[in-house]
């Protein structure tokens, strides 16, 4: 791995390092000019990074308008008035003590969609107390919500010009995060839950999780479930002497194919190696169950992995047996994928990949672990191999023990930390609704290996592949001809975390993901995606950008105006006078609309 | 029974469970004791509470000697004042793995007492109780403090001489996972409250008589929250018990860094629930620091707060660190008070530094001794003596012994000997070196820098090998894991006579541990 080459056993660090790695691959060079794409760009001055961009109608024309909130500081002064006694004065004296102090501020600011695509300011921002812990959009993109100290709260706009806009609370239930005075992006509080028009609400609580459901008139402000959290054994309570809490957090999809989601609550630490499953009864959540519960695939002593050669890989990757259509569970040479020997298959995911609205377990086991020098496994740092099982749910929901699929690929797809994702993974590429693969492969040599030890930058190629699920589902097609590779550096003194997906955005609102390039200069490369998720070695849309941006991972790819076409958002530190406090930002937006 | 290996006399803790079929002699049989050693058996307990535990004395040179064999690797250790007596009652939390699976084990509280030393009694059952705490609470004025446990589901009231050992007390909310607070230095061993700490808040009880536990009131914790892929992360500072001789103990919370310079505690009395406000106290590093490690103590009536810190803006592989030392007190303006000591080290990044706040000249006062160890491989034992100015600060330059010792485990604090002078014992490689302290506080050394005992320490198997024990018709064949070295190492008077007792414990791989308790000859 190159990560055991380059920290040794420090696997969080590794993970976090090829995370960064693969994150941080959108400087890929481009492939030269294209196409302009015309985006129009708007500029919105604000005093700090803005900590939730939430696109949403505000005023009710039917637009989409902006709340973005800032949480940024600033030298302020703190006034304390106290009594104390003073020598050769009777009585108590008052006394007031002025300290210059960096104080936290959050404020709303509000913007309103134009008609020509373009926001406008509306009013002054909005103070923001520490109270309020994160904001999104209500239900149907209508309105402001925001997570308090107290429950839900609703963003009411005056009705006469020169008020201020100002909460209302909707929903009483203190959340788990009352009091902390944390401010989160969007965390996914509104969603559809009964199968019923107008979308619900699921509230974090201090106990478990709350349903709220949207009626007839509206959301209900009396919650219709309070459903206690799976109890994890396991889970540890102290960390360097602090006490610390895992709440779970469920991820709420329809896992069972009945059109109702349903909850699904990963182990907070070991992910999808252990997870319950709440079923949707209709607005309400059933008993927990643990899917992978004396499911035996995951839990025999050995587990011989199919070598390449049988699954008739060729070069860069293989397909199995359901590529393929051939071959049995386990057939072909021994393989190793855990320190004892023993292959080691983890459960990776829970979700539908082949499109039938029930989701699917994959599993992930990772071959040729058996380097013995620094040149093989930096080899298998580079090109690792991968095994994929994909085991279907039964008739009753439980898991069949013989997968449907049974394929190997090269190159990382679900591996490291879920902390710290990958770019790769199983995504519809081409919007036939079923979740093609997308893995990655590194290339560097052993020297810049061992140079990273010290000057803590590398320079690193790496390449994206492809397999492309099959319209029959019958299997992955590894599609040929790609060249999607290029270099960038890392500077392991500069990680950062946030996640630029490379296959993000549709940019032509043809329903496919498109591939996007940023990183070299002014430029913008995007590749269409293409029928069999074909992607053109050269670039079909090109934008040259104003200014050149300063952190890539301050980089967003969302569809802001709701036209069903990708927007970009650059968010660009400006110069600050003062050494300390935020640094005041300008977000450059680079909205739709355009010629293509 | 018969063992293979030599024909010793021995005890076979065989119960229900074979690891536990290695008895403490046969590790004994292994080493080279002292030519003049004896030694005497004494029979197991005979228990039902799961793997059993057995006992052994023998004499060495200069000490009477208790080995302890444990069917667990020992977690924490407790000493309980015995009522009526100067005796306490060592209690033995092990951690069970098997069975128990995962990061939380099955568990057992064990206790042992010199004064009926011929066994090892089990207060819980790791099928049924696994305990992950222990501490002391009662009413101390009158000795009655009780030991309770803490386990994933509630709190268990322990009891050695009642019929029912262990009894719940108290259950956890659904989905709350508590600890016990830390204990601050030269606290006693003890509380007149209970607190439990979760994130985000602490809630008191007051222990009854009859081992009931009264609420007495809920604190809030400040709480940092992160979002994790599948989780939120809640995070509270840690909170540390302070014992105050003249009154109800204190809760502090912290140190929290806030920004590069200034650190924040929370202090709390537990006998004012009605106030919420906790006082807050600010610390003000000398430069731009990162705290290593802190430690909170009640001295001449105030808290204070000790860290030992590196430098925040460069990182130095060989940084000595340092040593601060605040004093505690409401600091409405968030300035931050600056340290009453602040001093450089001999420790490097990686070498423990152990503060201990004894009376080192016998006036009455709490001095601070910094143990560490010296150079880069750790050659030697510095003991620095700060003296006290009373207030809860220190004299900056600080009397100085250096002692020929190669180790890392030590303790120091306690009388040996009966002089009313602290003593050191120090492990270097197989055996426990005894240095008495220096009465005169005239001379600038304050330890003599010989050893007065070296008493020998039992010595494991190189290597992991089998022993073959024949039970019944057949011969089992028993894994004897290796004894690795000591880990710990305590001074305790437990048989009530003015004189610490000498406890060392290490860990016998995964499924074991050795207690020795030397009594020295005096």
């Amino acid at each position: 791995m190159l990560g055991s080459a380059l920290f040794g056993k420090s696997h969080r660090k590794r993970d976090a390092c090829l995370g960064m790695l693969l994150l941080l691959a959108a400087s890929l060079p481009a492939l030269g000019a294209r196409r302009e794409l015309d985006l129009r760009l708007q500029r919105l001055d604000l005093p700090g990074a803005p900590a939730a961009i939430v696109a949403t109608d505000l005023d009710g024309d039917g637009r989409r308008d902006l709340a973005i909130a800032v949480v940024y500081t600033v030298w302020d002064q703190l006034e304390l008035e106290e009594q104390t006694e003073m020598d050769e004065i009777e009585g108590l004296v008052e006394v007031l003590t002025i300290v210059s102090a960096l104080l936290d501020h959050r404020e709303l600011f509000l913007f309103l969609g134009r008609e020509d695509g373009t926001y406008q300011p509306l009013a002054d921002p909005l103070r923001l107390p520490t109270s309020i812990l994160s904001i999104e959009a209500g239900p149907e993109d209508r309105g402001l919500v925001a997570l308090t100290d107290e429950g839900l709260a609703q963003l009411a706009l005056p009705d006469a010009e020169g008020e201020a806009p100002s909460w209302e609370l909707i929903i009483e239930e203190a959340p788990v995060l009352a009091g902390t005075g944390a401010f989160f992006p969007p965390m996914g509080l509104i969603r559809e839950l009964d199968g019923h028009p107008g979308e619900d609400v699921l509230l974090p609580a201090t106990h478990g999780y709350s349903v709220y459901l949207n009626g007839e008139n509206g959301l209900e402000s009396k919650a219709a479930q309070r459903g206690l959290l799976p109890a994890f054994e396991n889970l540890p309570n102290r960390a360097s002497g602090a006490f610390i809490r895992f709440y779970p957090l469920p991820e709420v999809r329809d896992t069972d194919g009945d059109g109702r989601p349903d909850l699904l609550f990963p182990h907070p630490q070991d992910h999808w190696k252990d997870f319950r499953r709440a079923e949707n009864l209709g607005g309400r959540f059933g008993a927990f169950s643990a899917p992978l519960e004396g499911f035996s695939p995951l839990e025999r002593p050995e587990l011989p992995p199919r070598s390449s050669e049988d699954s008739g890989a060729e070069g860069e990757g293989a397909e199995g047996e359901g590529a393929e259509g051939e071959g049995a569970e386990g057939e072909g040479a021994e393989g190793e994928g855990s320190e004892s020997g023993m292959p080691e298959e983890n459960a990776v995911l829970f979700e539908d990949i082949d499109g039938d609205g029930r989701a699917e377990l994959i599993t992930q086991e990772q071959l040729d672990q058996d380097a013995e020098g620094l040149r093989e496994g930096l080899e298998e740092a580079r090109r690792p191999e991968f095994r994929y099982r994909i085991y279907p749910q039964g008739p009753g929901g439980a898991l069949v023990k013989e997968p449907a699929l049974d394929f190997q690929v090269t190159g990382y797809a679900l591996a490291g930390d879920p902390d710290f994702p990958f770019p790769g993974g199983f995504e519809d590429l081409d919007g036939d609704g079923r979740k093609d693969l997308i893995t990655l492969t590194l290339d560097f040599s052993w020297m810049q290996a061992v140079k990273i030890l010290a000057t803590q930058r590398i320079s690193i190629g790496l390449d994206f592949h492809i397999w492309c699920q099959r319209p029959d589902g019958s299997g992955f097609t590894q599609v040929r001809g790609l060249d999607l590779s290029g270099k960038f550096k890392l500077n392991l003194n500069n990680l950062r975390t946030h996640q630029l997906s490379q296959f993000a955005g549709d940019f032509n609102g043809d329903g496919r993901a498109d591939f996007l390039q940023i990183g070299r200069g002014k430029q913008v490369s995007i590749h269409l995606g293409q029928e069999g998720c074909a992607y053109p070695a050269k670039a079909d849309l090109q934008l040259e950008l104003a200014e050149k941006p300063e952190d890539l991972s301050l980089v967003q790819v969302r569809d802001l105006d709701g036209d069903q076409r990708s927007d970009l958002i650059f968010i660009q530190p400006r110069r600050s006078e003062t050494t300390e406090g935020s640094i005041p930002v300008r977000l450059d937006l680079y909205l739709s609309g355009g010629e293509r | 029974m018969r063992l293979s290996r030599a024909p010793v006399t021995l005890l076979l803790g065989l119960g229900s469970i074979l690891p536990f079929c290695q008895p403490p002699r046969a590790a004994a049989q292994q080493q080279d004791e002292p030519p003049s050693a004896t030694h005497e058996t004494v029979p197991p307990s005979s228990s039902t509470h799961g793997p059993m535990a057995a006992v052994t004395l023998n004499t060495v040179e200069g000490a009477r000697r208790w080995q302890l064999v444990l069917p667990y690797p020992l977690r924490d250790t407790l000493l309980l004042p015995k009522s009526g007596g100067g005796h306490r009652v060592i209690l033995l939390l092990g951690e069970h793995r098997e069975g128990g699976g995962g990061r939380d084990p099955a568990s057992q509280v064990l206790s042992f007492d010199l004064e009926t030393p011929t066994e090892i009694v089990p207060l819980t059952t790791p099928q049924q109780h696994r305990p992950v705490e222990i501490t002391l609470a009662g009413d101390l004025k009158s000795g009655k403090v009780r030991p309770f446990a803490l386990t994933a589901t509630g709190v268990l009231a322990l009891d050695l001489d009642g019929p029912e050992r262990a009894r719940e007390v108290l259950r956890h909310p659904p989905g709350s996972r508590p600890g016990f607070p830390e204990k601050g230095l030269s606290n006693t061993p003890g509380s007149s409250i209970l607190p439990l700490v979760q994130a985000g808040s602490i809630s008191l009880y007051r222990p009854t008589v009859d081992a009931r536990l009264l609420p007495a009131g809920t604190h809030r914790l400040p709480v940092r929250a992160q979002r994790k892929s599948h989780s939120l992360r809640l995070d509270s500072p840690p909170v540390t018990l302070l014992d105050r001789p003249e009154g109800s103990p204190l809760l502090v919370i912290g140190p929290e860094a806030q920004g590069p310079r200034r650190l924040r505690t929370l202090l709390v009395d537990p006998s004012k629930p009605e106030d919420p406000e906790p006082t807050e106290a600010w610390s003000l590093l000398p430069a731009t620091e990162e705290v290593a490690s802190s430690w909170y103590a009640w001295v001449d009536g105030r808290p204070i707060l000790l860290v030992t810190t590196y430098s925040a803006d460069k990182v130095g592989v060989f940084e000595k660190q340092k040593l601060r030392v605040f004093s505690l007190r409401p600091d409405r303006t968030r300035r931050g008070s600056s340290p009453s000591l602040a001093r450089l080290t001999a420790s490097r990044r990686w070498q423990i530094l152990d503060p201990v706040l004894a009376d080192v000249d016998a006036d009455g006062k709490q001095d601070l001794v910094v143990i560490q160890p010296e150079g880069l491989g750790g050659g030697k034992l510095i003991l620095e003596a700060h003296s006290s100015l009373s207030l809860g600060r220190f004299r900056q330059t600080p009397r100085k012994t250096v002692i020929p010792v190669t180790g890392q485990v030590w303790s120091y604090g306690e009388d040996v000997n009966g002089d009313g002078i602290p003593d050191l014992a120090a492990v270097e490689e197989n055996q426990v070196l005894i240095f008495l302290g220096n009465p005169d506080p005239r001379k600038r050394s304050f330890m003599e820098r010989k050893a007065r005992w070296s008493l020998p320490l039992s010595q494991g198997p190189k290597e992991s090998e089998d022993v073959f024990v024949t039970v019944g018709t057949g011969d089992i064949d028993v894994d004897s894991s290796s004894v690795h070295s000591p880990n710990a190492l305590r001074l305790a008077d437990l048989d009530g006579d003015g004189r610490a007792e000498i406890l060392v414990s290490r860990a016998g791989g995964e499924d074991r541990s050795l207690v020795e308790i030397f009594q020295l000859d005096l």
